[in-house]
């Protein structure tokens, strides 16, 4: 059993080792594809750097001590040390080169190239995966500072590989100095990757129990100063509450750091003792002894020794922390692979039948989906849209009436043996989707602003407009009833949005913001207009206002909308009630009314309070 | 899009000069703070930086110094190897003592200094006027910074550090240099001071390549924001072209910055060649070399061991001077910081109690009197002359257009902010003399924005670090109709709520979220409720029985509150109706529908459809 499971983890182990080597070569292919001046140029400032490194260690103070105590020319020694600066001046002048000139520039490249992918990408995959937290946040770690991560990655493998070329040669000269001194090799591997190693894994290992705390102290310090809690925590005792688990988590912080202290204190000295002091000193008393004791060593080679043993260890305990970071990075580098390499389920550059203009007809035959495969949002739903009229979508919260928008939108696809939508009678899988979306002109609750003119938030970077693009938008603009507020602006329709980048950005209320993306759906002359809950944050009058100016825009459309306020859900052409992913009624409002079910009960739940009280309600009906 | 102001950036992004003697001031500050949030720690942090490098010196120069000496010498072995195993043991403690700072020690220090000083401006935090949140500049400038205060204490630690690494290895190697060969000295201070030059030289490039590079980057940052977060993938998936002119302009932002780049590329160059080769490689390898080999083989005054433990001493001491010359700046650097936790901690609330009295036990009678606010005196007033009272056991509702100064109205009766003339008074007295906290503790308020916390559904409604009346709380969560969602609930009122934690914790919908902080209002013991759009996230059916529930709540309390959806408030003893910072009409429902003004408008407006 035990044997089992170590046999497991160590194969887990080699897996990562494996992966780690993958993905690094996968970072060199990559960079190599977007700048190979930069993976050239790179490798040989590395190499030239640790072979100048072990010249000034191996060599240059050698040849110096020799010719001293040789007695030869002191012209000769002056001349030697000259060649030697002269060389290194092309060095240098190369290493300053790659670092200054060739870095910072391809640098950008590799950024342009890179995030181009990646955003092409984000842009390319369905939207579920927005909505998934473990490939979001594998979407998230990759992206952030993946270009850096990539070029270091690279740099790293070059660093690694003239390391060890460097300290190669040097263990070669000493053990011609003295060939018992090749022992000293082993303190600094057993050091680093023996104690460093397992000390590394114990620090990994304090570090994700300490996580929970962590993230507890993070939230605190969140909420503290966050504005949208500022009322709240003026107003009640949560600071309590706040400032208890503060103070826990930090007691758990410091018995996590109790629990670890011996374990790492002997692994960390280990590490120490072992990496710098057994082969520091060691090859100095032992080099001592050869020179007094054995006399077998000049004091040139003494010398020498001495800084050889600092190369060839430093050169070990380099690598060590540079393979520590390479695997470091390698899982980083494992999710941005897996990103841009993922397959998408909906693809949005997905090339297919270019639907027709003019919808006919848009049906659910027997949809079922759901965000999580055990929780079905919609069941079985099947219904018939048909011509030029406008649908309302009600229901209780959660009844599944976004998801059928999201649905409609080919955001997400029906479950695979849930059913089919087709629009004008071919399954909108089969169209272009591109050109599919294109069918549609959206209004959400959950709208964003973009950082830019009035005009761009309502075009969106649309192209060929038919007629003047100022006209259109001043008009929908003015559908929307806003256009009086965004001609108080100076600059009117040209007026930047949000502070994003510019100082003077204009900042709107929620109600008039809501209304700018109304005005985008007027503006786009799309077939199908689909609303929802467009006038949640607007006040009766403006709510009302606007539903007539969305009434009225679907005379000439096809709209699906979804409202809260049954009173703006009266003069649809059709009203489908929801209830748990379910079409439960469907009709007019008056056929609605008269059914006398849900919907009518929840109609008169909201009017209950509208209506006049009962004796006025008697005598208008005689009135009538 | 939009055209950058790069002017007025780069205005803002300049330096802020503070004195030498504010300076010394902050940092001295938190130094304080950080020896006092753990005094033993703090000893121990500072004697192993000394450890560190007078350890370094010690057997690394000296001790080689002294080996060399002895193989040049031909000392007996005999006592070499006593000497090294006494060596070697020194080396033994020192690691010993190493590991406890580092694996120990200091991680213990960080968790209780960043305590300590978060807890101080957690205090302050949660005092300050909530003036100064809408105040972005403010804001930006002060509450978001100190939130990052953690950064402080990091780099504070690390000031002390490098301060001692500075000093130990100036003065060790200064030491040593002054016994052995003064002359050496001449090099490594023309190495520093040429190094000093041509690294000043470059930071201003590289600073005014920062700034030049600084708006373009910050699109690029907003560019990738919109890719990747969450909120904008619906938006860019419906409308495909919005992120054509995002590409172009991610295009060309990275052209500019290859610009900027370029065009400094030469001089950066040159001036890193200059500070490694020639204040550097050439100085050591070139000049004092031939100094040390002039001393050793010319003038035979130096005998071939100093000669290799001066070269490669040499490095020591001007490391020991480059740390001191980057001493000032950074501390300059981390005084700036320090100063604005300062200032967030000194700053004064202007909302405290005048006089501290206590509150009157019964309900009383609540009364604005000729209240007129406004949040800053560039704006215009948000309210004007505002006369009302709130009689006890009444029921008030505010309602009116959108950015009528309904939401203001309660901010001022909560005291989250004071009229700016005129009073509130309570029982007659202005309420700016009662206790502060003991007055907020009156009224039971649920804002449209409310939060749920990372914690159990019973903290959550308690919102204090204390368990629930149990009765209040049955009471609480059946009138907010959060009861249903409760029983389902495994773990009952012990869930925890939000993610934040806990991957198995509950994530409420919208319109359960907006129950549950409404049931905060009803648990609380309090005289007055104010419900500010409780019911905008509900749908019919809920928003229905919410409206039940407060009229039953009302029964015990004084209530106000504030809705867009008339047919809530139509019951309501006595409705205001806004305009523009006014009461422009008010009365009962029936008085106002009688009076044919704004308010029957609006009625009609809403009504008209359900009719």
């Amino acid at each position: 059993m035990k044997q089992n499971k170590k046999e497991k983890i160590k194969k887990e182990k080699e897996v990562t080792i494996r992966q780690a080597a993958l993905n690094t070569l996968y970072s060199i292919k990559l960079l190599w594809t977007i700048s190979r001046r930069r993976v050239v140029y790179v490798a040989l400032k590395q190499l030239l750097g640790h072979l100048a490194w072990m010249f000034f260690s191996v060599f240059f103070i050698r040849h110096i001590a020799e010719s001293i105590q040789n007695k030869a020319p002191v012209e000769h020694i002056f001349a030697y040390i000259g060649i030697v600066c002269f060389a290194n001046l092309f060095l240098m002048l190369f290493d300053s080169y790659v670092n200054h000139v060739i870095k910072p520039l391809d640098d950008i490249k590799v950024y342009k190239k890179l995030y181009q992918d990646i955003y092409r990408k984000a842009e390319n995959v369905e939207l579920s995966c927005y909505e998934d937290s473990t490939f979001y946040d594998k979407y998230t770690m990759a992206v952030d500072g993946a270009a850096d991560k990539i070029t270091e990655t690279s740099e790293l493998l070059f660093t690694i590989f003239s390391a060890l070329i460097a300290s190669v040669i040097t263990y070669y000269f000493m053990f011609q100095i003295d060939k018992r001194m090749i022992i000293f090799v082993i303190a600094p591997i057993l050091g680093n990757f023996v104690f460093g190693a397992i000390l590394n894994k114990s620090r990994f290992k304090m570090y994700k129990e300490n996580t929970p705390y962590a993230r507890r102290t993070e939230y605190v310090n969140r909420v503290m100063y966050l504005s949208d809690y500022a009322k709240e925590m003026r107003l009640s005792k949560i600071y309590n509450l706040l400032q208890h688990t503060y103070e826990t988590a930090t007691e758990n912080t410091v018995n996590i750091c109790k629990k670890f202290r011996l374990k790492n204190i002997i692994l960390s000295f280990g590490q120490v003792y072992f990496s710098y002091t057994i082969i520091f000193e060691g090859i100095m008393v032992f080099g001592a002894y050869c020179a007094l004791s054995e006399k077998s060593m000049s004091l040139s080679e003494y010398a020498i020794i001495t800084s050889m043993m600092g190369l060839a260890s430093w050169a070990i305990i380099n690598t060590a922390n540079n393979l520590l970071k390479c695997s470091q990075n390698g899982l980083l580098l494992h999710n941005l692979r897996s990103f841009l390499l993922y397959e998408e389920k909906i693809p949005e550059d997905y090339d297919g039948i270019m639907p027709d203009s003019e919808i006919k007809s848009i049906e659910f035959k027997n949809v079922s989906f759901g965000y999580k495969p055990d929780t079905p949002v919609i069941k079985n739903l099947s219904f018939a849209l048909t011509g030029k009229s406008s649908i309302a979508l009600v229901g209780h919260n959660g009844a599944g009436k976004s998801t059928i928008i999201k649905l409609l939108f080919r955001l997400y696809d029906p479950n695979p043996d849930g059913g089919e939508i087709l629009l004008n009678g071919i399954n909108i899988k089969e169209y272009n989707l591109k050109a599919y979306r294109a069918l549609f002109a959206a209004a959400f609750q959950d709208y964003k602003i973009f950082a830019g003119s009035v005009k761009e938030n309502v075009l969106l970077g649309r192209e060929n407009i038919q007629g003047e693009p100022d006209e259109i938008v001043r008009h929908a603009l003015t559908r929307a009833r806003v256009m009086e507020k965004i001609e108080s602006l100076p600059n009117g329709i040209e007026s930047i949005l949000t502070k994003e980048f510019d100082e003077e950005g204009q900042v709107l209320s929620g109600g008039e913001f809501q209304k700018i993306v109304v005005a985008r759906a007027f503006a786009n002359p799309a077939p199908i207009k689909v609303f929802d809950e467009p006038s949640s944050a607007l006040d009766p009058i403006a709510e009302y206002e606007l539903f007539e100016s969305i009434i009225e825009e679907s005379k000439d459309n096809f709209m699906l909308f979804i409202s809260h306020r049954l009173s703006s859900v009266k003069n649809a052409d059709e009203v489908l009630m929801l209830e748990n992913g379910e079409i439960i009624e469907r009709g007019t409002h008056i056929e609605l009314m008269a059914l006398n079910g849900k919907y009518a009960d929840m109609f008169t739940k909201q009017a209950k309070n509208y209506q006049p009280d009962e004796a006025s309600l008697e005598s208008e009906e005689v009135a009538v | 899009m939009s055209k950058i102001n790069v002017k007025k950036q780069n205005e803002k992004e300049k330096k802020v000069k503070i004195s030498f003697a504010d300076n010394l001031k902050h940092n001295w500050f938190m130094i304080k703070i950080l020896c006092s949030s753990a005094p033993f720690c703090f000893i121990m942090m500072c004697l192993d930086a000394i450890r560190w490098h007078g350890m370094s010196f010690i057997g690394g120069t000296v001790w080689m110094s002294f080996l060399i000496h002895s193989v040049e010498f031909g000392e007996d072995f005999g006592r070499v190897l006593k000497l090294s195993v006494f060596m070697f043991i020194i080396w033994a403690l020192s690691a010993i003592w190493s590991g406890f700072n580092h694996e120990y020690i200091g991680n213990v220090y960080r968790a209780k200094a960043n305590k300590k000083l978060r807890l101080m401006l957690y205090e302050k935090a949660r005092s300050l006027d909530l003036a100064c949140y809408d105040d972005p500049e403010y804001y930006n400038e002060f509450v978001l910074s100190v939130s990052e205060s953690s950064n402080a204490v990091d780099r504070t630690i690390q000031l002390i550090d490098l301060t001692i690494t500075g000093l130990v290895m100036f003065f060790a190697y200064g030491a040593f240099f002054l016994v052995k060969d003064p002359v050496s000295l001449a090099f490594v201070t023309a190495s520093f001071i040429l190094r000093i030059l041509f690294m000043k030289a470059m930071s201003k490039v590289q600073f005014k390549a920062k700034l030049a590079e600084n708006p373009h980057e910050r699109k690029l940052k907003y560019i990738h924001r919109v890719f990747y977060l969450k909120d904008y993938a619906k938006e860019l998936r419906l409308n495909k072209n919005t992120t054509k002119g995002l590409f172009k302009d991610f295009d060309a932002s990275n052209s500019d910055i290859l610009e900027v780049r370029r065009k400094i590329a030469k001089r950066k160059w040159g001036l890193d060649f200059f500070s490694g080769y020639v204040a550097t490689d050439l100085i050591f390898d070139g000049l004092y070399m031939i100094y040390l080999v002039f001393m050793t083989a010319v003038r035979a005054v130096m005998s071939f061991g100093s000669m290799f433990v001066l070269y490669n001493s040499v490095w020591g001491m001007r490391r020991g001077m480059m740390v001191l010359s980057e001493l000032l700046p950074k501390a300059m650097e981390n005084a700036l910081y320090i100063g604005k936790i300062r200032s967030f901690l000194n700053y004064e609330t202007k909302i405290t109690s005048r006089e501290n009295l206590p509150l009157p036990s019964e309900i009383k009678a609540i009364c604005f009197e000729n209240v007129c606010f406004r949040y800053n005196e560039k704006q215009d007033y948000i309210l004007k002359n505002i006369n009302l009272t709130i009689n006890p056991m009444d029921k008030i509702a505010l309602v009116g257009y959108n950015g009528a100064g309904k939401t203001t109205l309660v901010k001022l009766l909560m005291r989250l902010y004071d009229p700016v003339e005129g009073r509130i008074t309570l029982d007659g007295v202005d309420i700016r003399d009662f206790a502060l906290e003991s007055y907020r503790e009156r009224i039971g308020t649920i804002f449209q924005d409310y939060c749920i916390y990372a914690a159990t559904v019973e903290e959550n409604v308690v919102m204090d670090n204390t368990h629930a009346d149990s009765d209040a709380f049955g009471k609480a969560m059946k009138l907010s109709g959060f009861k249903t969602r409760l029983e389902e609930m495994p773990l009952g009122a012990d869930t925890q709520l939000t993610r934040e934690f806990d991957d198995e914790g509950t994530d409420l919908s919208g319109g359960e979220s907006q129950k549950l902080a409404t049931a905060r209002v009803f648990y609380k013991p309090s005289h007055l409720i104010i419900l500010d759009e409780p019911s905008s996230a509900l749908d019919p059916i809920a928003e229905y029985q919410m409206n039940r529930s407060m009229n039953k709540a009302a029964n015990e309390k004084s209530v106000v509150f504030i809705s867009h959806r008339l047919s809530t408030t139509k019951d309501a003893d006595k409705i205001f109706m806004l305009r523009k910072g006014e009461i422009i009409e008010q009365g009962t429902h029936g008085e106002l529908l009688d009076l044919g003004g704004k308010y029957a408008d609006m009625w009609q407006a809403q009504a008209s459809k359900y009719v």
